[in-house]
């Protein structure tokens, strides 16, 4: 069983054109701003949206070709979802939630029961099954909406946001809960999210989706590394920089030159700088071994807990995070004009292979 | 513009409360006054024999039980009927949904007359019923069919409504768990809408009962036969006065229990769910 998908959907004046291939065990995520398309594309290989064009193959079997005229509704084809609102049905008990797949299969009342029963076991909520889930907690609503998908042993797991809905404090528990469960299931598993941190943790390969595109993919720590737009930069806490390499330099569109360590890369490159890597100065650096310095004023100055954010007006795209003492003994206020300085050995460059079309833009 | 000087006194000008509350308090005693009439004529000491008498408890009898086949048959049809005017897309589904809720504000004399011209003996369909042995007109069978008339659409409106604000993410989660589209209509939609299918139901069944312009023009007031409560509380009226108090009575006692067992959808204030 693998999942082959070419999704192309034109919904007005937006186009999601997707190609996504997941092999058996593997764990992918979608990762992309709100309205990239992230949900649009799960759908669309749930079958509950019709592809414009394109194919949707699992294990072989093609579920959606409209060239071809196949189209399988969203009952025939097999793939388990996870909703991002888990969608329980409210009248029905959790385990009657959960063994409503089986029953709808034709299995016997009393034998899809004792499935549900054993999976609601699986997921930690024995005991519980006679819960409505307007009774449950939000993690626990999550976890019989999983059940419910695996009971039915599916071709394929989605999962749309599966922990947006819970709150800071049950997320990194039923993160935990929800990664044992993947590293269960033998199928391909793909879901979406619009945060890193899930991607990073859960995913064995985390696709970026921005405007419809797919504009890299790679494992957590490729991406984490490399980004190749400044939207996964930012996720990943990093200041993107694109230009042109040429011999330790790196040329930005603006014309701004950054020194960098490089000197073997050539061609188009882009640098990431870890904003607690730039150095913030009232006076210029003098006697230094920092190779770029320029001078610019403050823009921002955004609290981020134990340390403080500097935004600068002008190129390059860098900021900096710095102690909230040395902004009270640097008096720091904005409009300050200051010297921002990165060394050249903090500079992280990497080719450019995503092309020069595809911006980070919305 | 200033608001520095102080505007000079003026006439206070009536409060809004009271403005509105005037009519509001003469409205509420027209609504009530029928009723207080009503419960000033009544023989209260005679009220026994008048309701166990033959007729009364016939027209009793006989409206109970067209009124809730009428109820039944509404709910067979109009549940299928409201679930296509809210889930398909076909043109001229507004053009549709119009014609189908017409009743609601036809005038019931002229539904009977409708009625007759259609299902009569030499109606459009007359030929054909009588052919299989059928005469609706002046029989039991058509009082069910002259109150349905009348009330399944009060029973589409609520449904409709119901399934149109109904969250259609169960039916697509079902689906994903293997559904088909009748599995998940009786065990993910039907269930969901329930209240409202029973809301509408006690509507379509108090419409029902008191039905009297459709019954009498195209069933006729035969007692016994077609003459139900409200028939026989006309009749009762010119022969009987107390009489027609009495049963008067008996269809207050009913609506109010129906309005008791709507309480909850239309007492908490706010509109029809």
């Amino acid at each position: 069983m693998s999942l082959e998908a070419r999704v192309h959907v034109e919904r007005g004046d937006f186009v999601l054109d997707v190609a996504l291939t997941v092999g058996n065990g593997e764990v992918v995520a979608v990762l992309g701003p709100n309205g990239a398309g992230k949900t649009t594309l799960l759908r669309t290989i749930a079958g509950l949206l019709p592809l414009t064009s394109g194919q949707v193959v699992l294990g072989g079997t093609t579920l959606d070709d409209p060239a071809g005229g196949v189209r399988c509704g969203p009952n025939e084809r097999g793939i388990g979802v996870v909703f991002q609102d888990y969608r329980l049905f409210p009248h029905l008990s959790a385990a009657d939630n959960v063994a409503f797949g089986p029953r709808s299969a034709g299995v016997p009342r009393a034998a899809a029961r004792r499935q549900a029963q054993d999976w609601l076991a699986r997921v930690g909520l024995a005991g519980l099954g006679d819960r409505k889930p307007a009774e449950l907690s939000g993690g626990q609503a999550q976890r019989v909406a999983l059940a419910r998908a695996l009971i039915l042993t599916p071709a394929l797991l989605l999962l749309d946001e599966p922990l947006a809905a819970l709150d800071a404090s049950t997320r990194a528990e039923v993160r935990g809960e929800l990664r044992r469960l993947l590293d269960d299931f033998r199928g391909p598993a793909v879901f979406v999210t619009h945060d890193a941190l899930d991607a990073m943790t859960l995913a064995t390969r985390v696709v970026i989706l921005e405007a419809g595109r797919v504009v890299q993919q790679g494992a957590p720590h490729e991406i984490a590394q490399r980004p190749a737009t400044s939207y996964v930069a930012q996720l990943v806490g990093l200041s993107l920089l694109r230009g042109v390499a040429d011999a330790g330099v790196l040329l930005l569109a603006d014309g701004t030159r950054v020194t960098t360590a490089d000197t073997a890369l050539n061609g188009a490159a882009l640098a990431v700088v870890r904003p607690s890597s730039v150095v913030v100065a009232t006076e210029a650096p003098s006697h230094s071994s920092v190779r770029n310095s320029w001078q610019r004023a403050v823009s921002g100055l955004q609290p981020l807990g134990d340390r403080v954010r500097v935004s600068f007006a002008g190129p390059p795209a860098v900021v900096a995070d710095i102690t909230n003492a040395a902004v009270a003994e640097m008096r720091l206020g904005v409009g300050d004009v200051v010297w921002v300085s990165v060394k050249a050995t903090d500079i992280t460059t990497y080719p450019d292979t995503s092309g020069p079309t595809i911006g980070a833009q919305m | 513009m200033t608001t520095s000087a102080t505007p000079p006194a003026r006439r206070r000008p009536l409060r809004l409360s009271t403005l509105l509350g005037v009519p509001a308090a003469i409205a509420v005693a027209f609504l009530l006054l029928p009723l207080a009439g009503l419960l000033y004529r009544a023989p209260w000491g005679g009220l026994w024999p008048l309701l166990t008498d033959p007729s009364v408890r016939e027209a009793l009898r006989l409206s109970l039980f067209s009124s809730l086949l009428a109820t039944a048959v509404s709910v067979v049809f109009g549940v299928p009927l409201a679930w296509v005017l809210a889930r398909l897309r076909f043109p001229g589904r507004r053009v549709l949904r119009a014609l189908v809720l017409l009743p609601l504000v036809l005038p019931p004399v002229v539904g009977g007359v409708g009625l007759l011209y259609a299902l009569g003996n030499s109606g459009l369909l007359g030929h054909a019923l009588n052919a299989v042995g059928v005469s609706l007109p002046f029989t039991t069978a058509g009082v069910v069919v002259a109150e349905t008339f009348v009330a399944m659409p009060f029973l589409v409106v609520t449904v409709e409504g119901a399934l149109a604000a109904a969250d259609q993410r169960y039916d697509e989660a079902a689906a994903t768990l293997g559904a088909s589209g009748w599995t998940t209509f009786r065990r993910i939609t039907l269930p969901l809408i329930a209240p409202s299918v029973a809301a509408g139901a006690v509507l379509t069944f108090a419409r029902a009962l008191g039905e009297f312009g459709a019954t009498i023009t195209f069933a006729g007031n035969t007692a016994g036969q077609t003459r139900t409560m409200p028939l026989a509380v006309y009749i009762a009226l010119e022969s009987n006065p107390p009489a027609a108090v009495a049963l008067s009575l008996v269809l207050l006692v009913v609506s109010v229990g129906i309005l008791l067992a709507l309480r909850e959808r239309w007492l908490r204030g706010g509109t029809i769910r």
